[in-house]
C-alpha cells in the first residue's frame, strides 16, 4: 500500500512541478510572453472559453469557441461511428473468408506506416474544404485499427474451446456467432474501438490544424498566426485534457474487460 | 440413494439398456503437404455403455483419446464404423449427449448461474424455469453462494464445476468427459472425483470418462478400457469389482492396488513404446 | 495439387492483384470521371520520372525530408532505448512514468507543433525535433514493456549459471526483448515519419510535406500523387526491411518460449 501512495504522490509532484517550472520561467521573464503563457493563465483563458464575451469577440467574429468545440466533437463522433459501422463488418468478413484476409494482410499491416495525411490534398480535391473532408480523414485513420482488432479478436476466439461448446449444444452457426463469438471477442474488439476513437480524435484535429477550416485544431493554428498566444495555449490545453481523459477512461474499461478473462 | 445404487448393481452384471454403442470405429487423417501420407489415428474401436454405468477410457497421451471423444460427441466424422446412441446413428452432436471438455470452457463473460442456464436459454426455456433448474444444479455441483461470480473470480476446480453443471442441467442420457480434471492439482482431483461420484449417484448418470490417471479411473468407474497407441485401439477391458458407494478411502485398499497394478502393466508397455517413437508423434487432436 | 498449395497460390496471386486492381480503377476513373481532374497513371509516371531525374524537384525535397527524418529518428532511437531500459529496470520510475507516456501517445501531437516552432524556428530543426517527439514514445513504451517482461525464470537461470553481465545481456536479455524492441523501433520510425511530414505540411520551406501543400494550392494533381507514391514506397520498404531483419534475428537467436 505504501508504495502505491508513493507512486501517486510522485506523479502529482512531477505534474505540478513541471507546471510550476513553466509558470516561473514566464513570470520571471526568462521566456517571453509572446511564446509562452503562464500555466495559471492558460486555465483562466480556458475557463473564459465557455463564457460569452471578450475572448470570442477578439478572435472569431462569427462563431463562438464553444461552437468550435462542439463542431470538432461532432466530427470525431461521426468519423468514429462510421469507422465502426464499416470497420466491424469488414473485420468479421476478413475473419470469415480466410483467403481474403491473407491477401489483404500485408496491406493492412503496412497501412499505418504510410502518412495518411499525405492524401489530404487529394481528398480536398474531391470533397472540397470543409466538414466532409475532415470527417473522412478521421474515418480513414480510424478504420483500419478497427478492422484489424476485430479480425484478430474473432481469430483468437476461434482458437479457444468456446465455439466447440456451442457446437456440442447443437446451436446454429448464427447463434454460435451471436452468443459465443461476439461476447468472447469483446475485449479484443474494444481495444480496436479504443484505438479507433483515439485515431479519430487525432485524425480530425490534425486535419483541422492543417486544413484550417473550423474546430479546435483550426483554433490553435489560427491563434498562432494571429499572435494570440494565450488563446493558443488554452486551446492546446483543452485538446490535451480531452485526449487524456478519453484515453484514461477507455484504458480502464479495456482493463476491466480483459480482467474478466483472468485465469 | 439406495435406489440409485441398486440400479447400478443391476446394470453392472446384466445388459439392461445400452445407451452408447461404438462399432468398429476408425479414423484416418491425411497429412497436409502430401495427400499421399495417411495416418491411422483410431482403429477397431468397440465400446458399450449401459444405463447408469461409469466407464473410463485410459491411455497414454497422444494415442487418440480426445479424437475419440470428438467422434463420439459428433463433432467430427469417423472414417469407418459407427456410433449409436440409444440405437440411433450419430452424425453430428446428439441431444442425448452432453460433453465436458478438457480445456476450461466456462464462458468468462457470464456468471456461474448464467453459464449453467446457457443451454436452457438457447433451447428456449422460460426464464423462470431455467433459473430454477440452474439454481438446483448450482447446488448439486457444490457452487452455492457463487451464483453471481464470474469464472475469472473462481478457482480452476470451481470453473470445471460450472462446466459440468452446464452440461448436466440439460439432462443428457450420457455424459462424455475428456480429462475434466486434467489441469488441476492432485488433491483437488481426488476431491472433485468424490464429488462427481456423489453427483452421479444422486441423478443416476451414465458417464464415459477419459483420463490418463489410473487411480482416477479405478476410483470412479465400473469398467476401464485400456487404449494402446498407433493406431489407437482398445487393448484390454478391465472390470472394477470394487463395491459402491466408493470414496477417496478406496484408494488405499488392497483390491484397488491390484487393479491399479494390472492397468499399469498394460499401460507401461504402451507408454514406453510411445516415448521411443515420440519424434514423429501424432498430436492429440482437439475436436474440430 | 493439394488444397493447401492451391490456397497459397491463390493468396499470392491475390496479393499481386490488389495493386493491379487499383491501377485499373485509377486508369478508368481518370478517363471516365473527368471532373475529378485525376491524371492517368501514365502521365503521373512521367512526372515522377521527371521529378527524380530531369528537373529533380522531387529529389531535392526528398533529400530534405530524409535528413530531417533520419536525424529525428536516430535521436528518438537513442533516447527511447535508454529511457525505456531505465524505466523497465526500475519499477518505481516505471509506475510513475507509465501513465504519462501512455497518455501522451493519445494526444494529437500536431496541435503542439507551434511550441516546436517557438523553440526551434521555422527551419529544419523544428521538424527534426517534432519527428523525435513522435518517434520516441513507442520506443520507450515497447522497450520498457520488453524489459519488464523478461521472464523471471530466465534471469534466475542466468544467475544460477553465474553469467557475467555481458553474457547475461547477450544470451538472455537481448534475445527475449528483441521482438518487442524491434516492433517499437519500427513503430517509432512510422510515427517519426508522420511527425516530420505533418510538420512540413504545417509550416516549412522545404521537404515533401511542403511540396504537397504547395502543389495542392496550384492544383498539380500529378505532383501530389507522385509525392504520395514516393511516401508510400518509402514507408512500405522500410517496414518490410524491419520485418525481414526481425525475422532473421529471431530465427537465429530465440528458441521456444
Amino acid at each position: 500500500m505504501k508504495r502505491a501512495n508513493k507512486v501517486r504522490m510522485t506523479k502529482w509532484l512531477v505534474l505540478l512541478g513541471s507546471a510550476g517550472c513553466l509558470e516561473i520561467i514566464v513570470r520571471a521573464g526568462i521566456v517571453r510572453r509572446s511564446t509562452l503563457t503562464p500555466v495559471s493563465e492558460m486555465f483562466v483563458t480556458l475557463w473564459k472559453f465557455f463564457l460569452p464575451g471578450e475572448v470570442q469577440a477578439r478572435l472569431l467574429k462569427d462563431s463562438s469557441i464553444a461552437a468550435n468545440f462542439f463542431m470538432t466533437f461532432g466530427e470525431i463522433l461521426l468519423s468514429f461511428s462510421l469507422a465502426v459501422l464499416v470497420g466491424f463488418p469488414v473485420g468479421v468478413l476478413l475473419w470469415k473468408w480466410k483467403t481474403l484476409g491473407r491477401i489483404l494482410n500485408p496491406y493492412l499491416v503496412s497501412y499505418y506506416a504510410i502518412p495518411v495525411f499525405a492524401l489530404y490534398p487529394i481528398i480536398v480535391g474531391i470533397f472540397g474544404i470543409g466538414m466532409l473532408s475532415i470527417t473522412f480523414m478521421g474515418w480513414l485513420f480510424a478504420i483500419v485499427a478497427i478492422i484489424i482488432s476485430t479480425a484478430t479478436g474473432f481469430d483468437e476466439v476461434e482458437k479457444r474451446i468456446y465455439p466447440q461448446v456451442g457446437k456440442s449444444l447443437r446451436l446454429s452457426r448464427w447463434r454460435i456467432f451471436v452468443w459465443i463469438y461476439f461476447p468472447a471477442a469483446t475485449p479484443y474488439v474494444f481495444t480496436g474501438l479504443k484505438l479507433g476513437f483515439i485515431y479519430s480524435i487525432i485524425g480530425v484535429i490534425a486535419s483541422e490544424f492543417i486544413l484550417s477550416t473550423r474546430g479546435l485544431g483550426h483554433l490553435v493554428r489560427f491563434s498562432y498566426s494571429a499572435f494570440e498566444t494565450e488563446i493558443m495555449y488554452a486551446s492546446m490545453l483543452l485538446i490535451v485534457i480531452m485526449a487524456v481523459v478519453v484515453n484514461s477512461a477507455l484504458m480502464r474499461i479495456e482493463a476491466w474487460l480483459y480482467g474478466r478473462q483472468a485465469r | 440413494m439406495g435406489g440409485a445404487a441398486g440400479k447400478r448393481q443391476l446394470a453392472f452384471r446384466e445388459i439392461s439398456m445400452i445407451v452408447l454403442e461404438v462399432r468398429n470405429l476408425g479414423k484416418t487423417y491425411s497429412v497436409h503437404e502430401a495427400d499421399a501420407l495417411r495416418v491411422e489415428a483410431l482403429k477397431d474401436i468397440n465400446l458399450t455403455v449401459n444405463k447408469g454405468e461409469f466407464i473410463s477410457i485410459i491411455g497414454p497421451s497422444g494415442c487418440g483419446k480426445s479424437t475419440l471423444f470428438g467422434l463420439i460427441g459428433g463433432l467430427n466424422e469417423c472414417t469407418s464404423g459407427q456410433v449409436l446412441i440409444e440405437g440411433e446413428k450419430v452424425d453430428g452432436p446428439h441431444p442425448s449427449i452432453g460433453m465436458v471438455f478438457q480445456e476450461e470452457s466456462a464462458f468468462p463473460w457470464l456468471t456461474s448461474l448464467e453459464n449453467v442456464e446457457f443451454g436452457l436459454k438457447m433451447a428456449g426455456i422460460s426464464k423462470q424455469e431455467r433459473r430454477t433448474r440452474a439454481k438446483e444444479m448450482i447446488e448439486l455441483v457444490g457452487l452455492s453462494g457463487f451464483e453471481n461470480h464470474y469464472p475469472g473470480e473462481l478457482s480452476g476446480g470451481m470453473r470445471q464445476r460450472v462446466a459440468i453443471g452446464r452440461t448436466l442441467v440439460m439432462n443428457p442420457e450420457i455424459i462424455l468427459m475428456d480429462e475434466p480434471f486434467g489441469a488441476l492439482d492432485e488433491q483437488t482431483r481426488v476431491l472433485l472425483g468424490e464429488e462427481l461420484l456423489r453427483i452421479c449417484d444422486r441423478i443416476g448418470a451414465t458417464v464415459l470418462f477419459i483420463t490418463h490417471s489410473i487411480s482416477e479411473s479405478v476410483m470412479l468407474s465400473d469398467r476401464v478400457y485400456v487404449m494402446s497407441c498407433r493406431p489407437g485401439t482398445f487393448k484390454k477391458v478391465i472390470d472394477i469389482d470394487i463395491p459402491r458407494p466408493r470414496s477417496s478411502s478406496t484408494i488405499g485398499t488392497k483390491r484397488f492396488g491390484e487393479i491399479t497394478d494390472e492397468i499399469w502393466r498394460e499401460l507401461k508397455e504402451e507408454t514406453s513404446k510411445r516415448m521411443r517413437v515420440d519424434a514423429c508423434g501424432m498430436e492429440e487432436d482437439r475436436p474440430r | 495439387m493439394t488444397a493447401r498449395t492451391r490456397d497459397r497460390l491463390l493468396t499470392q496471386l491475390g496479393v499481386i492483384a490488389v495493386p493491379v486492381f487499383i491501377l485499373l480503377v485509377w486508369q478508368v476513373s481518370s478517363t471516365l470521371f473527368a471532373y475529378l481532374f485525376l491524371p492517368t497513371p501514365l502521365k503521373t509516371f512521367e512526372v515522377l520520372k521527371d521529378g527524380l531525374t530531369e528537373s529533380g524537384w522531387l529529389l531535392s525535397e526528398l533529400k530534405d525530408t530524409m535528413i530531417e527524418l533520419l536525424l529525428g529518428y536516430l535521436l528518438a532511437v537513442v533516447t527511447g532505448l535508454m529511457t525505456g531500459f531505465i524505466l523497465g529496470m526500475n519499477r518505481f520510475l516505471r509506475e510513475v512514468a507509465e501513465p504519462f507516456v501512455l497518455n501522451i501517445y493519445a494526444i494529437p501531437k500536431v496541435t503542439l507543433f507551434p511550441i516546436f516552432l517557438f523553440m526551434f524556428g521555422l527551419g529544419m530543426e523544428s521538424k527534426v525535433a517534432f519527428g523525435f517527439f513522435h518517434g520516441v514514445f513507442p520506443i520507450i513504451i515497447l522497450t520498457m514493456g520488453a524489459i519488464k517482461d523478461i521472464k523471471g525464470i530466465y534471469l534466475k537461470l542466468g544467475r544460477s549459471l553465474r553469467l557475467n553481465p555481458l553474457q547475461m545481456y547477450k544470451e538472455i536479455v537481448f534475445p527475449s526483448t528483441l521482438p518487442s524492441v524491434m516492433t517499437g523501433l519500427r513503430l517509432g520510425f512510422n510515427l517519426a515519419f508522420i511527425g516530420v511530414i505533418l510538420g512540413e505540411m504545417a509550416a516549412s520551406k522545404s521537404g515533401l510535406g511542403y511540396a504537397l501543400m504547395k502543389s495542392e494550392g496550384s492544383f498539380y494533381m500529378e505532383k501530389i500523387i507522385c509525392i504520395v507514391v514516393v511516401l508510400a514506397v518509402i514507408a512500405v520498404a522500410v517496414n518490410y526491411l524491419y520485418y525481414a531483419v526481425e525475422g532473421k534475428l529471431i530465427r537465429v537467436r530465440v528458441r521456444a518460449g
